[in-house]
């Protein structure tokens, strides 16, 4: 174990080291900066910039590279829907930090139909938290407040840890758990979104019916129709996202989610 | 250019700039972007190098860059843009490594290729400060930690980034950011002691003679 001091002096050689690594020169910077330009230029204007058009379609400018156009498209969208809701820019300003999960502000997709009513489906399997742990190369939490997970599977991919429980007043409430250093691995489109806190960690609330897809491992959505999901409050614990999902109101949620502890 | 202001010879606020710039990107000044990206263009590099890119550092870094302006209206203001631009690149460089089972295997091999990057500079005295040796050993050391430890090690010393700046460019809480670096450093401190070719850390700038272990590396 390392004493005060040797901490210190290793901290001191560490800072060292970073500074021996070159940073561009001059030229380099400048042929850095023209390769940026060329992009941006092929981009739509800022975001800002679409304030006043209301009715501006996020798709309508057709910018060259697919990956961008979908990433300045989803922005758009969210800003647009969510101008002159102060505290849910504040939730766009973490957007980024939400790695794993994507969304996309839309129509209620419950409308219209009716029959529309979300049905929040129990994992399958019937592994242990145990098993479920070497089979994933992420920390996987369960929260206390539910107690055993009553069925728990692992996607076929390996990616998705899913654990279910059926309670007396709610029925079924599942929770998924996956790797937030992967992006975009889930895609939500719902009319609505609250920004909350889970604890210190910034979480999402969707209290309205919204549709869920899981991306292919590629990073291409999947073919399966997205699945409609009820309501889900999303958070990440360490680098594990979060996503809960259950009639439960947001308060419970949030106490649920506050009860995660890790099972490592 | 820059529009940081200077009252008695001390410089107010940096970062003043980067808002200026900012809001005349939103107001769509087109070279404006231009002149943050040339500000920012050196440390988004490093940090992608540090943190385990490789290769692929400027990729990653012009990557960053064009996700930053797409989402532009996300800053609040100027004094956060280089964090959270560096925040895009730290998402960015583990997108590098995104198979979750093997990440660590590959971005411990990203690190060992980045090696020939951090060459001395003789003309620096912070790099004149450290034996070739103790150079090699500390780089050996960090390759040996997990993700999270190299992580916060890299941008707390190498990039020098403050507590605060560590927590939002990670997208860690502070008190994470706190625990993780104390047991990151206790553990490479560890790895250290166990390395063969270790030179034990000097307190002056030269190690000394017959430390050296030449099949070290």
């Amino acid at each position: 174990m390392a004493d005060d001091a040797a901490r210190e002096h290793l901290a001191a050689d560490l800072v060292a080291l970073g500074r021996t690594a070159p940073a561009p020169g001059t030229a380099d910077v400048e042929r850095f900066v023209a390769g940026v330009t060329s992009r941006v230029d092929t981009l739509p204007p800022p975001p800002a910039r679409r304030r006043r058009g209301f009715g501006i379609s996020a798709r309508h400018d057709a910018p060259k590279r697919p990956r961008l156009r979908w990433v300045a498209a989803v922005v758009a969208a969210l800003l647009l829907a969510l101008l002159g809701v102060p505290p849910v820019r504040a939730a766009v300003a973490e957007w980024f930090g939400f790695a794993g999960v994507r969304v996309r502000l839309g129509a209620p997709v419950a409308t219209g139909t009716g029959t529309a009513t979300p049905v929040v489906p129990p994992a399958t399997g019937s592994l242990t938290l145990q098993e479920a742990r070497s089979r994933v190369g992420f920390p996987l939490g369960a929260p206390s407040a539910l107690g055993v997970p009553q069925r728990l599977e692992v996607s076929a991919d390996g990616r998705t840890v899913s654990l279910s429980w059926t309670l007396p007043d709610v029925g079924v409430v599942r929770l998924d758990e996956f790797d937030g250093r992967l992006d975009f691995l889930v895609a939500k489109t719902a009319p609505e979104v609250t920004p909350t806190l889970v604890g210190e960690a910034p979480a999402l609330w969707f209290d309205e019916p919204h549709e869920v897809i899981v991306d292919a491992p590629d990073g291409t959505p999947r073919t399966t129709a997205p699945r409609l999901a009820g309501r889900t409050l999303i958070w990440q614990a360490g680098v594990t996202t979060c996503r809960l999902e259950g009639a439960l109101t947001l308060e419970r949620a949030v106490a649920i989610a506050l009860s995660v502890r890790p099972s490592r | 250019m820059s529009s940081s202001r200077r009252q008695g010879g001390v410089e107010i606020s940096v970062d003043r700039g980067d808002a200026d710039v900012l809001a005349r990107v939103r107001a769509g000044d087109h070279d404006a972007y231009a002149e943050l990206v040339r500000r920012h263009a050196r440390v988004a590099v490093r940090t992608a190098a540090l943190l385990g890119a490789g290769a692929d550092a400027e990729d990653v870094a012009q990557e960053a860059f064009v996700k930053a302006y797409a989402a532009l209206d996300a800053v609040r203001d100027g004094t956060a843009f280089r964090s959270w631009l560096l925040r895009i690149v730290a998402n960015e460089t583990r997108n590098l490594h995104r198979a979750a089972g093997r990440r660590r295997d590959r971005e411990r091999s990203a690190w060992l290729r980045a090696e020939p990057l951090l060459v001395a500079d003789v003309d620096d005295p912070a790099s004149r400060a450290l034996s070739g040796e103790r150079r090699a050993q500390l780089l050996r050391g960090l390759t040996r930690l997990s993700p999270d430890h190299r992580e916060v090690v890299t941008c707390r010393y190498l990039l020098e980034l403050d507590e605060a700046e560590t927590a939002t460019v990670l997208g860690w809480r502070r008190g994470t950011v706190k625990s993780r670096l104390h047991r990151a450093l206790g553990r490479l401190a560890d790895v250290l002691a166990d390395d063969p070719g270790a030179v034990r850390p000097a307190a002056g700038p030269t190690g000394e003679p017959g430390t050296e272990v030449p099949h070290g590396g």
